[in-house]
């Protein structure tokens, strides 16, 4: 059984934990007591939140955790229509990504966590007297999802605990993270990521060059699981032989971000605009999240263009988000950014031309 | 080039047989169209001439006669019409007489005439008979009687005229001795005067030529007795003798009674149309009741028309006229009026399009149209409106009905033609029904085979508004369908200039014209507002028109037209008619290019479409193409800004359900048009980008999505789509094509083979595989399961090329990971597999045993220890795996008498022998 490298080598204990030690001790201690109040674990993606998940339930209820079956559950909304939602589950607990079924997760929501607190746990020996709920995402859910989940974490809290896991607080309602305790799990530095990929390496029986590893490790922006896929498709184009300055393999909507952001500095104009377009709507049909294009559009931006305007882009870009949030068609957005940009840059241009 | 036509005789050839489909059925509409001038010309005859009342009653005998020779007098009539002015010369006496030989010549005329008639046209009862093919052969023979007794008319007939020829010769007579006493009289006059001196007293007169007359002198006696003399002998010789005088007062009276009761009658026709007016609607008074008069686009009505000739072959048993169109090259006009070769006849010699589907906006005329030319080629219309009951049931009984029977009560029986007005209105069971109904599949099964009695046999019209209703899907397929092209307003003026004169309406044509392009043509709106203004009874004037709010219809305009007037500037020019009724005070000059008109004009037009969402989106794609002044992109900005309101403003009012506020929606197209709209006229497209996009989006969401859904539980629970996407994705499909040689698997190093069940481990764990699929040239390509390339990939970016596994790699990969899924469904089962393994194992080791119980003869029988070594799997010519361990048991047992159920190998195929394989055993 091989797996790609990143699942192979996860730590399954908090003692394997490669970083974050001691916040994993002290996650550790928090299941001595064989209670624990609702977690709300938040950080950026490829910082290790589920692998620390695995970990508590592991604590909790020993290996039984790692027998998973993957299910299909069926829920009937009020409107009668049928929904279909994929749950992964063990004996002790359930994990569902309640934001696959849209703007139907509050049914999700209402029924999963009802069904799972309505049954107890019949042998109460040796085995903790609720199940966890894990919901992943958390920051997708509707608002309406939130507030179902308000209610319900207070009344079933004898049955069952939730764990809540998602990129970003700012999404979460008040009245949830007041509810649980919440847990931060920050990106692991570079230097983390090379030890790992080290590691991982040397695990393989392979000849990692530091350099590479460095490299790799930047260019995954501190993202564990992106810079580890990284090291195994580098290993796999040099077909064994690892250079230090080899070619690493960046993902490609990265890079058509950072095009999409060069056409702009290129030229300022309605035609580039419409190229610019055409590079969005690649990108959005393509699912790559528009929070996303954004942040990385900014900082192509930003890293190309130092006339002083960064303070001004970022202001924009902050604007045109949080109303992109608020709308539904992301490409007026995106486009709307990009000309303000295109506008900001010509007019800093034409000045700079009227000085000399 | 004198071998063709020049362009004038090309255009009769064309329509020669059109024209003859006009003239052809006037006989039908005869006998309405033409009674009242056949009334007049009688009329000028009796002023005339006071002896035709005789003629009259001569002719109204004629008319008691029957249909047939009815027509006949109308031409007799216009016989005595044109002798009139002689009669009108002659003097009073001689023309009564004259009359009657006139009646007399007449009356042969018509005599021959009825021999001739029946043979050159068609008679009412010959045209309808036809329709017998409905109903059964038993109505023959009363036609035969009905000939018979025809020809027994026609007898009577020429009796009745010989017996007039009869009376006229004795007139005759009596006309030469009156003439003889005209002499007498002249040869008195004679002697009364002489140019010499006579001996009687006289008087001297002297005239011009200096020549001197002397006129007798009588005594007053004398000149009264002669007088009274003279005066008897003409009356003795008069055709009535004494009775003349009072003939003549009686003729008077006649006269005169008559010309009172048709004053009268005028009088209360007048007052009836009134009347009428008054109860009726001025569209439905002055709807055209004759081809002729029909106001619609004279191509469309033909077109119609030439169509439904075509059913005549069908209906009424009748060549249709149907000029064969030879397929020419060189002649430019068949291509041109290529709808004829979409006019032909199928095999039972129907047209090829059983319906005729009209469609154009309100008010045109198509029902008008379909009516009047129904009934011009002789169908009796049957109409089926959105005001009935359109339910399929009621749909099926009242098609059926329609066209496969006929009319008892009505008289004269004319085959039906259905029109189904407003059929876009109609559920879409009808229309499928319809659809059904036409291809002739509507009957029900058994009917079959005699299902000739069953096809459509009647024409259809179908009318709607809108032809690209989803309902009329279908339909539109198998019809004839006839666009409606817009009424010139010049035509629609000249009969609105028409109509008001009847009505004693005053008002001139320029008013007209411009009442008719307000209303967009539309007839019913444009008598509306005539019928409205005839109430206010005064003169009409361009201004009142102008300043009417009624006849504005709130008209919907497309959505390119939409876009068209946000994009483009409207050029100054005078308007005529586009006054705001909300702007009274203001000048006329305001309404020119000035901002306010234009967010004025902007706001009313949005407004009235309404569907902002997808207007906006149509700006949105279409604005980068406009070529709008403005070198800075400033003005760009402040647009996309409000592109961005308007979308937060949507969602709002989507999420909390407040259209209120759906009110300031429109606003932001008064920017885009300020910002985007040039002079130059725009090039404008349907937007289709957003939904390729999102469909794009969809079929990705979906493979991901089925790639979730394979994915090994211990995996899933730590991606989700987002990690996928981003993160796992692009580093996956690189690791999963490694740089294989195309070669053998046997061939590759152990370091390659190493990788190469890496690869195939990897792919089995996320539920990938290769599939063998043919692409659009015809080649067999090896895709990736869940197809998760077109997410990665961006083939617009060249500086990163990925490297794809060549056919024969897929190949092995896609085999090994088959085996290794089977393997994997397997693994769960594993010990229970074991269990059988050491089963069978057991099983061969207790045969040995059994040996020895087998009685000595057959011992030879038995297959020496072959099961002990591992069980080898052989395989057949088609890969499947011959069990030779049930085969050699079923070839061996049959004499086995150790078990109680044994069964004997007989040659050939049994499926007897059948045993539980598990898949371990076939890897």
């Amino acid at each position: 059984m091989s797996l790609l490298w990143c699942d192979k080598y996860r730590p399954k204990d908090f003692s394997k934990l490669d970083f974050h030690k001691e916040q994993g001790s002290g996650l550790k201690s928090l299941t001595k007591d064989g209670d624990f109040p609702h977690l709300l674990i938040y950080g950026p993606m490829g910082a290790g939140k589920k692998t620390r998940i695995m970990c508590l339930l592991k604590e909790l209820y020993g290996t039984g955790v790692e027998r998973l079956r993957s299910e299909v559950m069926t829920f009937t909304t009020p409107s009668n229509k049928k929904l279909e939602i994929g749950t992964v589950s063990s004996n002790h607990h359930i994990e569902v990504n309640p934001s696959d079924v849209g703007i139907y997760d509050r049914v999700v929501i209402m029924n999963i966590i009802k069904n799972v607190a309505q049954t107890q746990q019949l042998d109460l020996s040796g085995q903790k007297s609720f199940k966890v709920v894990v919901l992943t995402d958390v920051d997708a859910l509707t608002k309406d999802a939130q507030h179902a989940l308000r209610r319900t974490m207070e009344k079933y809290i004898t049955n069952c605990r939730l764990i809540l896991c998602s990129t970003t607080m700012s999404r979460v309602i008040p009245a949830i993270k007041s509810r649980c305790l919440c847990i931060r799990i920050p990106a692991p530095t570079t230097e983390q990521i090379v030890q790992v990929i080290e590691k991982t390496a040397s695990l393989e029986d392979i000849n990692f060059p530091r350099n590479l590893a460095e490299k790799i490790a930047v260019l995954s922006e501190r993202n564990l699981r992106r810079a580890l896929l990284m090291s195994e498709a580098c290993k796999v184009e040099a077909e064994g032989k690892l250079t230090p300055n080899q070619n690493v393999a960046e993902p490609d909507w990265l890079l058509m971000i950072r095009e999409t952001a060069r056409i702009i500095l290129n030229e300022q104009s309605i035609q580039q605009l419409k190229k610019v377009r055409e590079n969005l709507y690649e990108l959005i049909c393509r699912g790559i999240p528009p929070e996303i294009i954004f942040k990385n559009l900014l900082d192509g931006l930003l890293k190309q263009c130092d006339l002083g305007l960064t303070a001004e882009i970022l202001e924009n870009a902050a604007t045109y988000e949080h109303q992109m949030v608020q709308g539904n068609k992301e490409i007026f957005h995106l486009e709307a950014f990009v000309a303000k940009c295109m506008c900001l840059y010509q007019n800093v241009l034409e000045e700079m031309k009227s000085d000399f | 080039m004198s071998d063709y036509p020049n362009s004038d005789e090309e255009f009769e050839l064309q329509y020669a047989d059109e024209l003859e489909l006009l003239n052809d059925p006037e006989d039908f509409d005869e006998p309405v169209a033409k009674l009242p001038t056949k009334c007049t010309s009688r009329k000028s005859l009796e002023f005339g001439t006071p002896k035709s009342t005789y003629f009259k009653t001569q002719s109204d005998l004629f008319s008691s006669q029957s249909q047939n020779s009815e027509q006949n007098l109308n031409t007799s009539d216009s016989f005595s019409n044109d002798f009139h002015p002689i009669n009108e010369t002659n003097n009073a006496e001689t023309s009564s007489i004259q009359n009657n030989t006139q009646n007399q010549n007449t009356a042969t005329i018509s005599s021959t005439q009825n021999d001739q008639e029946p043979t050159r046209k068609r008679t009412i009862e010959e045209l309808f008979g036809d329709i017998d093919d409905l109903l059964f052969q038993g109505e023959r023979k009363t036609k035969k009687a009905k000939a018979s007794t025809k020809y027994e008319e026609q007898l009577e007939m020429i009796d009745k005229i010989l017996e007039l020829r009869k009376l006229n010769q004795e007139k005759d007579i009596l006309l030469l001795r009156r003439n003889t006493t005209h002499i007498s009289a002249d040869e008195k006059m004679k002697l009364n005067i002489s140019r010499r001196v006579p001996t009687y007293p006289f008087i001297a007169v002297t005239n011009y030529d200096k020549e001197r007359f002397y006129v007798r002198c009588h005594s007053d006696d004398y000149e009264k007795e002669d007088i009274a003399r003279v005066v008897k002998d003409i009356n003795l010789v008069g055709t009535m003798g004494d009775m003349f005088k009072e003939t003549w007062k009686k003729a008077q009276q006649i006269l005169n009674s008559q010309l009172d009761s048709e004053k009268t009658a005028e009088e209360t026709d007048i007052e009836e149309v009134e009347m009428e007016e008054d109860q009726n609607l001025w569209v439905d008074l002055y709807k055209p009741k004759r081809y002729l008069e029909l106001l619609s686009d004279e191509t469309t009505n033909r077109v119609l028309l030439k169509w439904l000739k075509l059913w005549d072959k069908v209906v009424f048993h009748r060549r249709p006229k149907i000029k064969k169109v030879e397929v020419d090259p060189k002649n430019k006009l068949n291509n041109q009026f290529n709808i004829e070769n979409q006019l032909r006849l199928d095999e039972d010699g129907r047209p090829h399009f059983k319906v005729a589907l009209l469609c154009g906006p309100p008010g045109l005329g198509k029902t008008t149209l379909a009516h009047v030319v129904a009934k011009h080629a002789g169908y009796n219309v049957i109409e089926i409106n959105a005001s009935d009951d359109r339910s399929l049931e009621f749909f099926r009984t009242s098609l059926e009905n329609a066209t496969q029977m006929r009319s008892v009560v009505d008289q004269q029986q004319r085959p039906n033609l259905v029109i189904f007005d407003e059929i876009d209105g109609a559920p879409s069971a009808s229309v499928e029904f319809l659809v059904k109904f036409i291809s002739g599949s509507a009957s029900k099964g058994k009917k079959k085979e005699k299902d000739n009695a069953n096809i459509l046999k009647r024409p259809i019209i179908c009318i709607c508004n809108d032809a690209y209703v989803p309902a009329l899907r279908g339909l539109r397929q198998v019809s004839f369908i006839v666009n409606f092209p817009p009424t010139s307003s010049a035509r629609l003026s000249e009969r609105l200039i028409e109509i008001a004169r009847r009505q004693h309406m005053k008002t001139d044509i320029g008013t007209m014209q411009v009442l008719a392009e307000k209303s967009k043509n539309d007839i019913r709106s444009c008598l509306s507002v005539l019928h409205f203004f005839k109430a206010k009874d005064k003169y009409i004037n361009l201004t009142d028109i102008l300043k009417a709010s009624v006849g504005q219809k709130d008209m919907q305009n497309g959505l390119f037209s939409v876009w068209n007037d946000i994009f483009s500037i409207e050029r100054t020019k005078v308007k005529r008619f586009s006054v705001p009724v909300a702007a009274e005070g203001e000048d006329v000059e305001d309404y020119d290019m000035s901002y306010k008109a234009r967010m004025r004009k902007i706001l009313k037009v949005v407004q009235s479409f309404g569907d902002y969402e997808r207007l906006a989106q149509g700006v949105f794609e279409n604005y980068q193409e406009m070529q709008f002044k403005g070198s800075t992109l400033d003005g760009t900005c402040l647009a996309l800004d409000w592109f961005c309101y308007t979308d937060r403003l949507n969602q709002y009012i989507m999420e909390q359900q407040n259209y209120s506020f759906s009110v300031y929606l429109p606003y932001a197209f008064v920017v885009w048009h300020y910002q985007f709209s040039s002079l130059n006229w725009p090039k404008i497209k349907f937007p289709t980008e957003a939904f390729e996009a999102r469909q794009k989006l969809k079929n990705n969401i979906a493979s991901i999505k089925e790639l979730e859904k394979g994915l090994q539980p211990k995996i899933k629970i730590f991606v989700n789509q987002k990690i996928l996407i981003l993160d796992v994705l692009p580093s996956l499909t690189r690791i999963i094509s490694p740089p294989f040689r195309p070669v053998n698997l046997h061939l590759f190093t152990a370091k390659e083979k190493a990788m190469f069940a890496n690869v195939v481990d990897i792919m089995i764990d996320y539920n990938l595989n290769y599939v063998q699929e043919k692409n659009s040239d015809g080649v067999y390509e090896f895709k990736l399961d869940p197809d998760v390339f077109p997410i990665v990939e961006y083939p617009k970016l060249t500086t990163q090329n990925f490297r794809s596994l060549s056919y024969f790699n897929k190949q092995l990969i896609a085999r090994e990971v088959e085996i290794g899924k089977i393997k994997s469904l397997q693994r769960p089962n594993d010990q229970s597999v074991d269990a059988t393994k050491k089963k069978k194992q057991a099983a061969p080791s207790i045969s040995p045993e059994n040996d020895k119980n087998i009685p000595n003869h057959l011992k030879k029988l038995q297959v020496k220890s072959l099961k002990n070594a591992t069980p080898v799997v052989t395989k057949d010519f088609f890969g499947r795996i011959i069990d030779k361990e049930a085969n050699e048991a079923s070839a061996s047992s049959g004499p086995n008498i150790d078990h109680d159920i044994w069964f004997k190998y007989k040659e050939g195929y049994t499926n007897a022998v059948k045993k539980k394989i598990k898949m371990s055993q076939l890897l």
